[in-house]
């Protein structure tokens, strides 16, 4: 049984942090939280949480700020919580580094789903390891290396890598993806896929402009290849 | 269509003005032509014919005296001849003589070919051969005008008083008639030329009403094409010009109206727009607790029990209806979007009806590996809306079948067919209109009375349509529409493509017929 939860909501409404530290509390996490953005990085700083909980409107430095902070030195996951699915935040806020987001209202149920979801990327499933060109992918310790270097994953990264890894070769559909990555049911969003894959280039890839890893395969999706 | 004819009516309308204004200019042009023509060809007649007449007689009166008086009492027929002949002459008249000689009667002409006394009409011998009791019984000078053979001639006649020859002159009006006949001509060429220049007069003064008429007319059709800012040039102080102004007035009138319409519109739709984004605030707060609530309903009094589960029953509700109004709000706005994937249509169909477990009371008729390019959560919104309507209303079986028409550009066809009592006549053209009830004596009834015009704006942006219908076997048919792909080719890796569903969106071209 893994440990409890700890999460960091940051939030700037006091009802809806108040009703959300409720609702996950209810379902089981250990939940701390902030109305600022400012505050949040402070508490993010001296309580390491294992997952980060964030409005996209805050007074301050918003939440796509806050994300891109966190990303400059940390890869602990991040859920963004926003007013609406097809607005352009959700863009925005994938290119920020968010690892997936909940539209407001959100049920603590559905919420509680998500946060477990992204919280089992991390957990390591296999012991083996695999290369693929100057990329080698150690499964048991759940690392990546670049010629040797160590490369800094979000725990979705990480699996987004070692799903398509486990199947050289092969396109794997935006919903096949979602499906394994994101746990998402029929309706995912297939912009959770493409920022995604979008991040992982700008790691992994010699030229991420023009991937030799991670290749686009039109109308079906993305397939993993060893460079020739 | 409409717009047609009237164009058509319109053009025949103005040619028939400016025929009309031709005509009344001919008309007018023709009268005063004729008329002016008419009398001074008829006076110009008379002083030609009276004055050829005149110096004729005259000459013939003079010559016959002269030449007369020289004869003797009874003269030789030979000596006549020689008088009829210094009398007349070939150029002017021809003369002939009469009398009684020594021979026996004589007549003599000086021109025996062309004047003999058969053409002297008999009414004018007589008249010559008259003495006037008023005048001491003298004989006097007598004429007529005669036509010999198709040719005018004046013919006269006098028999010297106190006894002498009866002469007889022929004098040809051929030259005078040549002249009339010519004045004539000039005056019938006159008269055309009159025409002429009305007619072109006419067609100049149609034009200069017409031109402006037909300005307005265009302007007019600009405008009930939306081109509110149509204004025409006012110059002049003319009854056009009035006209000019006073349609200006009305397009002013009629744009500042159309602006204030629309300002009032979309007023109220940010207002809408921002309600329901203000709502939802409390909303997150009271769903976040909701399920705490309901987790401990079980334990709870069970008189405050049921209040709790209606709270939290009330409160999805509300979420629902907010989410609806939002997505209403966003399809007014032009804001919706397409993210558009290529998904097999029945394999979203199933877990469409999966998701709400619709699978036992819906027949599916699906093949597998119909692929489309389509927005996966808007066609899930259709397809729930369709068949939960037919379950709704029409009740148990629910027929969902899925086919591909067309090419490789085709379209996916989906009929969602009940076996319920079908739709009234005068409720079809209104299924799709929002917060309509087909039931008006249901006062309230569990859907928000937008699904299906949510369905239909979701076919459209996909550039799609759906229809509705009675089946033939009874019961309603909705018929559902999709492209295959959308109209405009996305890129390489973007499954995301921003659509725009606003009139003149931002950039973004096609998505939409």
């Amino acid at each position: 049984m893994a440990p409890v939860p700890f999460l960091l909501l940051i939030e700037d409404d006091d009802a809806i942090r108040t009703g959300l530290e409720l609702g996950l509390s209810r379902q089981g996490h250990r939940v701390v939280a902030a109305a600022t953005g400012e505050d949040g990085l402070k508490l993010l700083k001296e309580q390491r949480p294992d997952l980060i909980v964030l409005d996209v409107m805050l007074p301050g430095i918003d939440g796509f700020e806050v994300c891109r902070r966190i990303r400059r030195t940390d890869q602990l996951p991040i859920i963004l919580l926003t007013a609406r699915s097809d607005d352009i935040d959700v863009v925005v806020g994938l290119e920020s580094g968010a690892d997936d987001y909940v539209i407001k209202p959100v049920q603590p149920r559905v919420l509680d789903a998500r946060i477990r979801a992204v919280l089992r990327r991390g957990e390591r499933d296999s012991t083996d390891s695999a290369a693929f060109g100057s990329i080698v992918i150690d499964r048991s310790a759940m690392t990546v290396t670049k010629d040797g270097q160590d490369l800094q994953l979000t725990p979705t990264e990480l699996r987004l890598l070692l799903e398509l890894s486990r199947r050289p070769g092969q396109a794997l559909s935006r919903q096949q993806l979602l499906r394994l990555v994101w746990e998402h049911d029929y309706l995912g969003d297939s912009r959770l896929v493409d920022a995604c894959v979008q991040r992982l280039r700008a790691k992994i890839e010699d030229v991420p402009s023009s991937p030799t890893l991670i290749r686009t395969v039109r109308g079906v999706g993305y397939r993993l290849d060893t460079p020739q | 269509m409409k717009r047609e004819h009237g164009g058509a009516f319109g053009f025949l309308r103005w040619t028939s003005l400016r025929l009309r204004l031709i005509a009344v200019f001919a008309l007018v042009a023709l009268t005063a032509a004729v008329s002016v023509s008419g009398i001074a060809y008829w006076l110009n007649r008379d002083a030609v014919l009276t004055r050829a007449q005149n110096s004729a007689l005259d000459d013939f009166r003079d010559s016959l005296e002269r030449n007369a008086a020289s004869l003797p009492v009874r003269p030789a027929c030979r000596s006549l001849e020689t008088a009829a002949s210094r009398i007349g002459s070939p150029d002017t008249y021809q003369v002939l003589l009469t009398d009684s000689t020594p021979e026996g009667p004589c007549t003599v002409t000086s021109d025996r070919d062309s004047f003999s006394l058969d053409d002297v009409p008999a009414s004018l011998r007589r008249a010559v051969n008259t003495r006037h009791t008023s005048d001491d019984n003298r004989y006097h000078l007598h004429w007529e005008r005669i036509s010999l053979q198709g040719h005018p001639y004046l013919v006269a006649g006098a028999r010297i008083n106190g006894g002498g020859p009866t002469g007889y002159m022929l004098k040809s009006l051929d030259a005078e008639r040549k002249d009339l006949n010519s004045l004539a001509w000039s005056l019938g060429i006159a008269t055309l030329l009159a025409l002429i220049g009305a007619a072109l007069l006419a067609q100049a003064a149609g034009s200069a009403v017409l031109r402006p008429v037909r300005r307005l007319g265009e302007a007019a059709k600009r405008l009930g094409e939306g081109h509110l800012n149509t204004r025409l040039k006012v110059s002049g102080t003319d009854e056009l010009a009035e006209m000019s102004r006073t349609f200006n007035n009305a397009a002013e009138q009629l744009e500042n109206r159309v602006e204030e319409l629309r300002a009032r519109e979309a007023a109220s739709r940010r207002f809408v727009a921002d309600m329901s984004h203000e709502l939802r605030t409390p909303l997150t707060a009271i769903t976040a607790v909701t399920d705490v609530l309901e987790d401990e309903a079980e334990a709870l009094d069970p008189m405050i029990a049921p209040a709790v589960r209606l709270v939290v029953s009330e409160t999805r509700r509300l979420n629902e209806l907010v989410e609806t109004l939002m997505e209403v709000t966003r399809f007014d706005a032009g804001t919706a979007k397409l993210r558009v994937d290529e998904v097999d249509v029945a394999d979203m169909i199933t877990a469409c009806m999966d998701a709400r477990a619709w699978l036992d009371s819906v027949e599916l008729d699906a093949p597998r590996g119909v692929l489309a390019t389509i927005d996966p959560r808007r066609l899930d919104v259709i397809m729930a809306n369709l068949i939960g309507n037919a379950l709704k209303h029409g009740g148990s079986p629910v027929r969902v079948t899925l086919r591909r028409e067309g090419g490789a550009d085709g379209e996916i066809v989906i009929s969602v067919s009940d076996r319920g009592p079908g739709i009234p006549e005068e409720v079809l053209p209104h299924v799709f209109d929002r917060f309509y009830k087909a039931d008006a004596s249901r006062a309230r009834s569990e859907g928000s009375g937008l699904g299906l015009s949510i369905a239909l704006e979701n076919a459209h942006i996909h550039g799609g349509d759906i229809s509705a219908a009675n089946g033939p076997e009874g019961g309603a048919l909705f018929t559902l529409r999709l492209p295959v792909r959308p109209r405009t080719e996305q890129g390489a890796s973007g499954a995301t493509r921003a659509d725009s569903a606003a009139p003149g969106g931002n950039g973004t071209t096609g998505g939409r017929r």
